[in-house]
Order: C-alpha cells, then structure tokens, then sequence
C-alpha cells in the first residue's frame, strides 16, 4: 500500500500547494482541496474505521456526503474533538489529526471484532429479543444492560470540555433559494437572478458544478464553452450580481414548514489553525426565509447489495469518477466495475483514459447497448454480461472478487470464478436526492425507469429540477435548471424572460438501462450470506428478510427493529435497497411498502452551531435593575427570579450567607432595612371604566378605593386557583397603578389585554407596562420614617397623614418620587419609586442617610423571612396553580358580594368547595432549631408507615426566624384551618419525622398577642 | 444628599465602531418617551399641535423637528423628544387631549436608545432578528416591535443607505435587556473588525 | 416555525407571537345560572381539533394585540387570519389535506405517503 496514486493534469487540488495531516497516527501528504478520503486514496489507502455492530473494516464507498460508513474523530483536543467526521467532506489542512473510530486498540487489531465471528448470534432484534422479551434474562434488566452495550457499540467520542469554538446564526430572507450548485441548480440560479430576485444558491461541496466536476470537462460542451468554462461563466454571473449570496461549504439540513430552510456552513473547518480567523465562527447556522425553493440536489448512486459487499475497497461507480475527476486520484489499480445499468460504464471508460487498468465490467443484464459494448471493446475492457459477483476476497481491502453466471430466473449458474481486482466499483443505479422535498411534506413518486422514488406532489413553494427530479440526462437537467430558476422567480412576483437555453454536446454516457436488482443472488443460502445493506449500522438483507418473516411488515417498524437508516447517514444510500429488499420479501412493489420518513437533519449538525452566539454569557438576558451595580460592588449573591438577577443576600467579608440572612432579616425589625424591589411589574391602567375592570380581575372590591390609596389584590384563573397577587394604587379616578409579582408581570399584562380585547371591548381601559419606567427602593423598620424624612420632600410622613395603604408624590432633591406606604414585612415601609434612571443615586442617597440609623440593604431571601414572620404568601410558593383564596384562609380578600370576577363561578364548584382541601396553616416544629425542608410531606404518625404513606399535605415556606427565635414554617394541610393545635409529623428522607404543631400563621402578630 | 444623577442602562459602555466606517453602535440616552394609547383621529390634532407631526401609517414612523412619532399598534404611538422634555410634553398632551378616552404614559426611563448606523448595520442586525432587513424589506421611518435574540426592542431606520454614514438603525431597548442587546450586537459584528463586548457577568451565585 | 401575518403588523415570525388557545369560546355572562359540568365545560374543555382549526393568537412583542387565526393542525396551513369579533372566513374546507392524505386521527405515518400510480400530479 505505497505509491501514489495521483493522476498527472486531473482535478481541483492544488499540487502546488501540498498538505501534510495525520490520520492513525501517521503523517499522510496531501494537496490542498484534497478531503482526508481522496488524500488517503492517493496514499492507496482504503479502510478507515469500523462498523457499529460487528467492528467489520469499513473504507471510503463515496465520494461526499452520501458515504456511508466512512467516518472518522477530528481532533485529539478533549475540548475541540469531533466524531463521526466525514472523511469525504473533511478537507485536509495542517495539523489535522484524525482517526478511526469504534476501534481498540486500534484500527487494524480491533477486539470488537469477536462480535464479527459471532455475527450468527446477532440477528436482527437481538437486543431486544435477549434482553426484554427473554424469559432467561428476565432477572436481569434492560437497564443493566443498556450501558454496556452502548459503551461496546457507539461511534465516535464527544468532547469532554466546554467547546472553544464560537459558532453564529443568522438570518435571511431572499426570494429564490437554489439549494445545489450541479449543473441544474446553477442553471436555476441564474436564471432566477436576471429577474432581479434576491437569490440564495447553496453548495455543500467547497465547489460550484456538482456533477460536472466528477466527469471529464473535456468532452462536454455546453453552449460551446467547456464544461469548465461553463461553469466558471455562471459562476461570474453570479458573482457580479448583488442580489445573489453563493454559500459554498453549506448544507441545507432542513426544510421546515413555510419555506423555512435551515443551511449549515462551515467557515473554517477546512482551514489550517494559523489561516482561522479569529473574528469568524467556526460554523454560521443561516436560517433562511425563502418566497421559493429550487431543490436541484442531485441523485445518490445506490450500491449493489451482494454477498461480501462490505469490503473496503468496494466504492460506488460515482465516486471512483469523483475522485479521479475532482481530486485527480485512481481510487484503484485495477479496478472492477460491478453494475446493473449504463451509468457505472462511464467509469470504466473514464479509468482507462486516465491510463488506469480496468480488471473488467460484471454487468447482471442480459441486453447490452450495442454502443457501449463496442466503446468497452475499443478501450479493450472485458465485459462479463449475465454475471454477478458473488463473493470477495481480501482480509482489510478486497483483492479479488468471484464471480458467476446468471440463468434467466436471476439465479446463480456455473461455477465462480475469480478475478483479482483492489477496488470494486459498483453502481445499483440512482436514487433522486429527495431528502429535503420529503422534509417539505411533498408527496414521492416511484420511477420505474429508475426504479427509486422521486418528487412527486408538493406541498410547500418549491420545485425540483435535475437529477434530484429523476433528471439524469446533462441537458435535460440544464433545461430543467433554468425553467426551474424562471418559474421561481416569476412565483415570486418578478418578472424575467425565457432565453435560449446552450447547448449541450457529451461523449459522457446519458443512458441509464436499469434492470433493478436488490439482491444480487450468492448461491449460498441466507445465513451464510454477508450482503450488507447498511454499511453503518451493520444490517444485512437477511436481517431485513427475518424482519419481515417475524411480522415487522410496516417500513417503520423494520427500520426500528434492524436499526436499518439509523446512523449518521440516514441510509441515504442504503434505503431504496432496504425498501426493495422488504418488498420482495412480502411479495409486494416497492412504493407498496414505501418509505421510512425523512427527518431534518440531512447530515448531522453540531449542537455548538444550532446553539450559535446564544451561549455563555450571551446565553440570555442578565436583567438587572439601575442599583444592580450597587450589589455587585457589594459582594452580594445573586438569585435568578424570572430572566432578573436579584441580589439575594449581602454577606460581609468573613460572614456566611445564612448569618447574613439572619442580620439582615433582625435590622429590619429593629432599625431599618432597604429592598431594592423595582422588579415588581408595573402597570399604568387609565380609563372611565378602569375601576370596573379591576373589580373584574381581582377578587376584592375596588369601588370606593379614593386617589391617594392603596389596595392589596389576589388574582385568579377562570379555574378559581391563584395566579397573582399585588397593591393597586388609585392615581386618580380613572388612572391606576398595578403592581404585579416579579415573574408575573408579563403574563398578568397579557392576561388583562386578553379580557379588555376579547371579552369585555366596550370598556374604555388602556393598559401600558411601566415595570422598567421606575426604579423602587423599599425601606422598612423603626427608623424607616426618620431617614425617609431626612431626604423626600413634600410629603408629611406622619402617620396621619400618610397613613398605612396610601400613596403620596414628593420629591427627593428636583427628581420627582412617588411613595407607597405598603409593607411586605408588617414594618412601617415605604416603598420610594423614581424614574430609573435615578435609581442608582437614589439608593445612595437612601443608603447615605441611612448609615447613622443603622440602615441595612437586605435581599430577597430575608424579604421571604420577613414576609413569612407575618405570614404574607407568595405566589408560586405558597401557591401551585392548585390553592384558592380559601385554601389560603385569604376569604377576606374575596367580595362575594361584588358581581362577576374571573375565577368567581369556579369558587362555588363542589371541588373548590370540599371541605376536605389543604389549607394553608403555620408550622411551628416541637425543636424550635428543626428547620424543615421546603416541600417535605406532612403525615399524621411519628413513625413513617410503609408505603403507601397517606399524605396530608406539604410545607411550602420554612425559615429560622431571627426575631421570633426559631424555626417558622407555613404549610398547606388537609383541613389545616379546622385543625389548630394539633400535632403533624413532617417526614424526611430517611430520617425519623419531625412533630410540629399546627397553628396560624402571622407568626409575628401571634407572638406580639395580636390577633392571627 | 448629592446633586441628582441621572444614569443610563449603558453608561459602562463606550460606542463601538469598526473600521473604515462599516459601523458604529452607541447609546443615546434619555430621549423623552411618550407612549400615547387613543385611535389616531383622537391623538393626531393634539400630536400636531404639541409636537408638530403627523399620525404615522401603520408600521411607519413619522417626524418634525425635534420629535418623532413611532406606530406601534392601531391604537398605540410612542413619541419621542430630546432629553428632558418629558415632564413638559406630558403636561401639554394632558391638556390638549383633556377629556378623551387615552392614556398618555412617561416611559423615558423604560427604554433607552441604541443607534446602529453604517454600512454594516443590516447585516449585523441580521444576526439577531427574523425581519426582512433587505433595503428592498425595510426602508427608512419603517417601524418594528420585535426580539433581537432574546432582547425586545422598537426598530425604527432613520437615515437610508444613500444618506452619509448611513443607512441608521434605532433600537428602543428596555432597561434590563440594554446590556445584552448591546453586548450582541457587538458580537455580531465581530466579523466586520468590531470589538466584541462582554455582557456582565460573574455575578455570585454559589450560597 | 411559521410565518404569521398579524393583521395589524404584517408577516412576521412565530417567535414574536404567544399563542392563546382555541377560539370562538365566549365567556360565560351567567355564570351563576350554570351548573358546575357547564362551567367545567368552558374552563377546561376544549376540541383538540385535527384539521380546521380556529385559535387565538397575540402578537407579544408587536402591536400587542389578539387575532384569529384559521390553521390546519394537521399540516400547520393556515388559511386565514381575521380579528377578533369576526367570524371565521369560510375556507375550503376539504380538510385534512394532509400531503399524505392521512386518517383525521392518528398519525397515519404510513406508506401512504406515496403517491398511487394513477395520481398523476404536477411536479
């Protein structure tokens, strides 16, 4: 395996530029524009890795994105390492490393490769059929097993460390997308941009020309030009047009509903480290918007499925002219053409005019075109007519095949004989690329000229031209192209000119003369035959026959039950064989067994790309409020409270967070603590009939609420359950400010717009969010009015005047204030709204008068402390969108009386009236010190009872309350509010329940005598 | 007690510009921002009188002097002013609209302003938004309230891709999304040689 | 992700859009008068249509409003967008014309997705 096998004068590699890369841990020259597969074939290497389920050497079968098999892991960076690589995609670059997967210890000794010797005991379904159904294993579970055989099968490692690369999405939205640069999609692309269209034209390969580009440029003409020169022409025409964007090294990877196109490009994969630049993504996810698609895709030759087909060195016909024509590589030194119709001849030909040696053409026809037979004569190739190969030879590449005659039933007769060969080039005939009309929800169609399916009925704005159409013939598939290109744009309100389309004169064969032949017969019988299928999911035709013999009849269920189409490759050549395999199996056609549905992606997307420039830090928005700098520059820690960062608690140098928590939460009570709240939504409502509104939306009456006053309101879905809570201020009689909950103020607007836009129109409400338009600083505690005092002008504070659930507008130096005097935490509290940009100087400001009264910045933990010292809920702690008022023993806040609210009707449902529902109640645990855990069940005995323990409810909120001096606790409790004083056990896993007593829950008010 | 300060969402960021004039993003803080709810026949004598501009059509954006009057829905306009008008445009709408079945609402601390102008500008905005940003897509006064990633924000172009450093991108961001919005823009552009900026971060999280 | 064309904004992408739920469900004036099944009726039923299928939309980060939209669940068509207050558009209503002309229930995610001989259709 030395030499080189180059071909002097072919190819778009660029010999003066050679390429030195790694594979196996050996150096491997290449040029640049070689993939690591025609750089390893030029090397005359074949086999780069093994099989999923029988570790059986794998090699290169085509020639781009279409192999099977052929994959390798990029990179020996835990962090920048990538599996299942394409070796015929993967361009070649300095300090490539790649190597060959799902072998150890390595590629040629591989010890999985016991599972190939007992491939007999494998049949399809074995894992299921050993390890669920089996009566012998059932001791034994799935989930035991289940490791094992992934860490055995599996393909390629996934990096171990964060990704280092930076990956980006974009958007566009353009009038024709053209997706495939062949001679069709260039032919549509250019036609749809003379009118003037925006157009997007797609390629996979790093190259424009598609087929042209794997046949001989020199005996084709189109328009008069040479293929070359065509393609180069249509190339400059696109370049010079400003509405048109060419992606090279992009894959369209799925169509999505309303022509939705997701296109993958790789920007710097293919480039050497030093050539990367820094301020490109390794990869751009583009998401296209297109007013039509042109598919113009291409065919994908589809193998052979013979005995000991699985052989390196047995490659598609395609691929063997792909790499002679594009890469300037003889995949072969004699090779053997293996085909059952005209395309695979061309190959043929095309080796011996690069002055290759053609070990001869096994074709499985009878009739032969005449022409073809004399060309094959002339360039003194042997052709083997009626004759199929029934097995080959050669231990990690193939070094001979046997051959033997076929009779007229298609069956094996004679002897085999043998003819030495190192690469087979086989050709089953073409399958239409339909993976993306498919994906589009069009319709197929079978071709029996092809045998294959094709696009039959669309269903989105597309239209397929060339070969992906059935299409083969050049200048049918330009014609094709460029109607396809016009139509589009015309579709697209544009307006272009049909014009003479070239001319196009081949040597290239154009006829196809398919005789369909799934499986080409061994004369061996079945479980002695290897006649693979699936190359990379190791499924065999047997597997697909005993498939269909166990009753797997459905497409879907023997896809499922062989892993046949499963891999990486989505059985882009393997399909077809597998359907007509299934169908001669059941005696049926193949479009009567039909397809296994195609899925997005066409070829595997990293994570990193789909994911983009939303990652890390870019990952979401960190909302913080004016005075965020303020707790940063305070060491706080920080909570995530819907997409807000709030700060949590403000620990001192040396002090732990819950000590801190405890200090804060005491300054509260005894001097005074300052809340940054502007998270709170906010929202202006101002209308005559804003107060009926709010009778409607709220549980309670907002009637008589005069301006200048405060109202604490529960809000309820239709259900009857809580869904948020808040004060309303009364600004004036028809202007009101709303507050919601922080992670509610979206929701609770859309909500309020619903009902104003839907059922209730004739009232005259406006509604506006102006949760960002204040910054709200919340100071409570003895001194609170002191130091508010000392900074807010115009406003008398003595009670009596701004009494409790008022609200006053005054002034804090020239910056207009509005003051709430609500509490959360039962302290005297104001609660200081600015506008936000003001906030900031407003905290200083508070923070600087407070210093001489002992102001202390507490953060949403001890606000949850105090609020529950005074038994305040919190939506979605207290509540789960299954609590009602009445649950909450809140009925005060209800007004029955009032009229229709929402939720009301649900109130008086016989479930929301059981009188056997969980209610909220205090805890107050037997060890004041116990602190429970939130969410711990509640169950009436000391001792846990086996299983199942009758549940009586759960703790939603749990603190060491520093002012109370131990451990508080609110619960829901089955008929929690009838059941004062009793004794309830709070169970812990794997512990001994925990006594508390039942009790109400202002825990403060309960402790201060006030009544609970 | 300090002398008030005012202080906008960005004020820790510089503008960022690339090369050669391909782009340039800055914050303009605290244009006075009216939201304006009412049908246009109600608003638009008194938005005439007190800020000289007539109701845009829908999804277009109109302009006098010194203000600009953006549609944000059939009976929803946002109006901005230079800085520090709008205690005096409030009261003045609060006059001229006396009576009517509107809300006139101070939302100048709610947003803030980003301007992307440059050559540049629609590809970077590109990276963020699903909008057709073609210039055959969206044209100059053109308006649109959308997400850019995960931020929401008011697009409105006021210079076309003719005019000198143009075309001009405005984005209306919240408060809290500035940060990010900003930070990703700059991402966006990396490519065209723009420095990137780092959203905040590092916040402690850890008990 | 689809494109919605807001009455009042435009096409626009589904990510600007919340979705609200079936439409065409009135709120009940009388609530009092109704029995607890017809309250539960209309607070927790609904059709779960495969097909021609009514719902509401609201254009979160647009012009703030709630629409109607006529979608073919089956196959995400849809054929009409109106506001809210009007009745729905009539639509050819041959329905579900799913490309693979599938059951009305079920995913019917079967060969029938490929076209009988006979059906000769436009390419």
């Amino acid at each position: 395996m030395s030499g080189t096998s180059r071909v002097q004068g072919r190819g778009l590699v660029d010999r003066s530029r050679p390429v030195t890369f790694r594979f196996d841990g050996r150096e491997i020259r290449g040029f640049e524009g070689d993939t690591i597969a025609s750089a390893l074939l030029a090397n005359g290497e074949i086999m780069v890795g093994r099989s999923f389920k029988y570790h059986r050497p794998r090699g290169i079968v085509g020639a781009g994105s279409d192999d099977p098999a052929a994959m390798v892991q990029v990179g020996d960076d835990a962090a920048a390492t990538d599996p299942n690589v394409m070796v015929t995609t993967q361009e070649i670059h300095a300090g490539l490393q790649a190597g060959p997967q799902n072998c150890w210890p390595s590629l040629k000794y591989d010890i999985g490769v016991l599972n190939d010797v007992f491939m007999r005991f494998f049949p399809a379904g074995f894992y299921y059929k050993t390890f669920m159904g089996s009566d012998r294993f059932r001791w034994l579970n799935w989930m035991t097993f289940e490791p094992l055989i992934r860490a055995a099968a599996g393909l390629g490692k996934a990096p171990s460390k964060p990704d280092p690369d930076s990956y980006e999405s974009v958007n566009r939205h353009c009038d024709v997308l053209v997706i495939g640069a062949g001679p069709a999609g260039l032919a549509a692309a250019t036609n749809a941009a003379r009118s003037g269209a925006r157009v997007i034209l797609v390629e996979e390969t790093p190259h424009l020309g598609g087929s042209l580009l794997a046949s001989d440029g020199d005996t084709t003409t189109i328009g008069g030009k040479s293929a070359a020169d065509w393609v180069e022409a249509q190339k400059q025409k696109l370049s010079e047009n400003p509405d048109v964007t060419v992606l090279t090294r992009t894959t369209a990877f799925g169509y999505y509903a309303m022509n939705f196109v997701g296109l993958i490009q790789r920007v710097k994969d293919h480039l050497p480290e030093h050539q990367r630049d820094a301020k490109q993504p390794r990869q751009r996810v583009w998401r296209i918007r297109a007013k039509q698609v042109v598919l113009a895709t291409g065919a994908i030759e589809r193998p052979l499925v013979f005995n000991e087909n699985d052989r390196p060195g047995i490659m598609l016909a395609s691929a063997v002219r792909t790499f002679l024509h594009r890469y300037g590589v003889l995949a072969g030194k004699r090779i053997l053409i293996f085909a059952n119709n005209d395309s695979a001849w061309q190959t043929a030909f095309d080796i011996r005019a690069a002055g290759g040696e053609v070990a001869g053409i096994v074709d499985v026809r009878r009739d032969l075109d005449e022409g073809l037979a004399l060309r094959a004569l002339k360039a003194g190739i042997s052709v083997h007519p009626r004759t199929a190969i029934v097995g080959t030879h050669g231990r990690h590449r193939v070094d001979s095949a046997f051959v033997a005659g076929l009779d007229d039933g298609g069956n094996i007769r004679g002897t085999r004989s043998r003819i030495e060969c190192d690469l087979i080039a086989v050709s089953g005939g073409w399958n239409p690329n339909v993976a993306l009309f498919a994906q589009s929800r069009g319709k197929l169609k079978w071709d029996e000229g092809l045998a294959s399916f094709r696009p039959g009925q669309s269903w989105q704005e597309e239209r397929s031209a060339g070969a992906c159409n059935g299409t083969l013939d050049l200048a049918d598939a330009i014609a094709e192209g460029a109607k396809a290109g016009m139509e589009a744009a015309r579709a697209a309100d544009f307006t272009v000119r049909a014009v003479k389309q070239p001319a196009v004169e081949t040597d290239a064969v154009q006829t196809l003369n398919l005789v369909p032949v799934w499986q080409v017969p061994s004369g061996l019988p079945r479980e002695k035959t290897k006649a693979f299928v699936d190359l990379q999911d190791d499924v065999k035709a047997s597997d697909l026959q005993l498939a269909t013999e166990e009753g797997y009849d459905s497409v879907e269920h023997a896809k499922r039950y062989t892993t046949q189409g499963m891999g990486t490759d989505q059985g882009k050549t393997s399909n077809v064989n597998a359907f007509g395999i299934m169908a001669e199996a059941r005696g049926i056609t193949v479009p009567e067994v039909g397809t296994t549905t195609f899925r997005q992606p066409y070829r595997p997307v990293t994570i990193g790309a789909l994911g983009g420039q939303h990652v890390g830090a870019h990952f979401m928005p960190r909302r913080g409020t004016p005075m965020h700098d303020w707790h940063r520059a305070q060491n706080a820690i920080f909570e995530p409270v819907g997409d807000w960062l709030r700060a949590r608690a403000y620990p001192k140098a040396g002090e732990s967070f819950q000590a801190a928590v405890q200090r804060e939460a005491r300054a509260a009570r005894t001097t005074a603590g300052l809340l940054d709240a502007t998270t709170l939504g906010k929202i202006d409502i101002r209308g005559k009939d804003a107060r009926t509104f709010l009778n409607r939306v709220y549980t309670n009456a907002w009637s008589k609420l005069a301006p200048g006053h405060c109202r604490y309101g529960l809000m309820l879905g239709e259900d009857g359950m809580v869904s948020d809570d808040g004060v309303t201020a009364c600004i004036a009689d028809d202007h009101f400010h709303m507050t919601t909950t922080t992670g509610g103020a979206a929701s609770v607007l859309q909500k309020l717009e619903d009902y104003l836009q839907t059922e209730w129109p004739d009232l005259d409400v406006w509604l506006t969010t102006v949760t960002e338009q204040w910054a709200v600083a919340a100071i409570c505690g003895p001194k609170a009015e002191q130091i508010v005092a000392s900074i807010v002008d115009g406003i008398d504070l003595d009670p009596a005047a701004f009494p409790f659930m008022t609200w006053r507008d005054g002034k804090i130096g020239s910056v207009p204030a509005r003051v709430f005097r609500v509490s959360f935490t039962g302290e005297v509290s104001y609660e200081i709204n600015v506008p936000a940009t003001y906030g900031h100087w407003l905290w200083e400001q508070l923070i600087a008068a407070g210093k001489p009264h002992g102001l202390t910045p507490y953060g949403t933990e001890a606000m949850h402390l105090l609020r529950a010292e005074k038994g305040f809920i919190i939506v979605g702690q207290e509540t789960d969108g299954t609590v009602t008022p009445g649950d909450l023993r809140m009925d005060w806040a209800v007004a029955k009386k009032k009229g229709d609210f929402i939720g009301k009707r649900s109130l008086s449902r016989s479930d929301t009236m059981r009188d056997d529902r969980k209610q909220l109640v205090g805890l107050l645990t037997f060890d004041g010190d116990h602190v429970p855990m939130e969410g711990a069940q509640i169950i009436g005995t000391a001792d846990e009872p086996a299983p199942p323990v009758p549940m009586q409810g759960h703790v939603t909120s749990a603190y060491f309350s520093p002012n109370l001096g131990r451990s508080i606790a609110m619960a829901l409790i089955k008929r929690g509010g009838q059941r004062m004083g009793e004794t309830v056990w709070i169970a812990r896993n794997g512990d001994k329940p925990v006594p508390a007593k039942i009790v109400g829950y202002d825990f403060l008010g309960d402790a201060k005598g006030e009544a609970a | 007690m300090t002398a008030p300060v005012r202080r906008s969402p960005l004020a820790h960021r510089k503008p960022a510009s690339a090369p050669d004039d391909l782009l340039h993003l800055s914050e303009r803080a605290f244009d006075a921002k009216i939201v304006l709810r009412g049908t246009p026949d109600i608003l638009g004598p008194a938005l005439a009188e007190v800020a000289g501009v007539e109701m845009p059509e829908p999804t277009r954006s109109t302009t006098s002097d010194r203000h600009r009057l953006l549609w944000q829905s059939p009976d929803e306009f946002l109006l901005l002013g230079p800085k520090d008008t709008e205690l005096a445009l409030l009261d003045a709408l609060q006059a001229a609209l006396d009576g009517a079945h509107v809300q006139i609402v101070n939302v100048s601390d709610y947003h803030t302003t980003l301007v992307l102008a440059g050559p540049k500008a629609r590809e970077t905005l590109m990276t963020l938004s699903t909008l057709d940003l073609h210039p055959r897509g969206f044209t100059v006064d053109q308006v649109a309230g959308t997400t850019f990633g995960h931020a929401l924000g008011w697009l409105v172009q006021t210079a076309d891709d003719e005019a000198e450093g143009g075309p001009v991108f405005e984005i209306l961001v919240r408060w809290s999304h500035a940060d990010y919005l900003f930070c990703e823009l700059t991402h966006g552009a990396r490519a065209f040689g723009m420095p990137e900026s780092k959203p905040l971060s590092g916040e402690l999280m850890e008990i | 992700m689809f494109v919605i064309d807001c009455p009042n904004c435009g096409p626009r992408d589904q990510s600007e859009f919340v979705y609200g739920g079936e439409a065409h469900i009135a709120r009940p004036t009388k609530s009092e008068d109704m029995t607890d099944a017809e309250w539960g009726e209309f607070v927790f039923m609904r059709t779960n249509t495969k097909g021609l299928f009514a719902e509401r939309w609201w254009h979160a980060t647009g012009c703030r409003k709630f629409f109607n939209m006529l979608r073919n669940t089956a196959t995400d068509e849809i054929h009409a967008v109106y506001r809210i207050g009007e009745k729905p558009p009539k639509v050819d209503a041959d329905l579900p014309a799913t490309p693979a002309g599938e059951a009305s229930i079920g995913s019917g995610n079967d060969a029938v997705k490929i076209m009988r001989a006979d059906a000769e259709a436009g390419s």
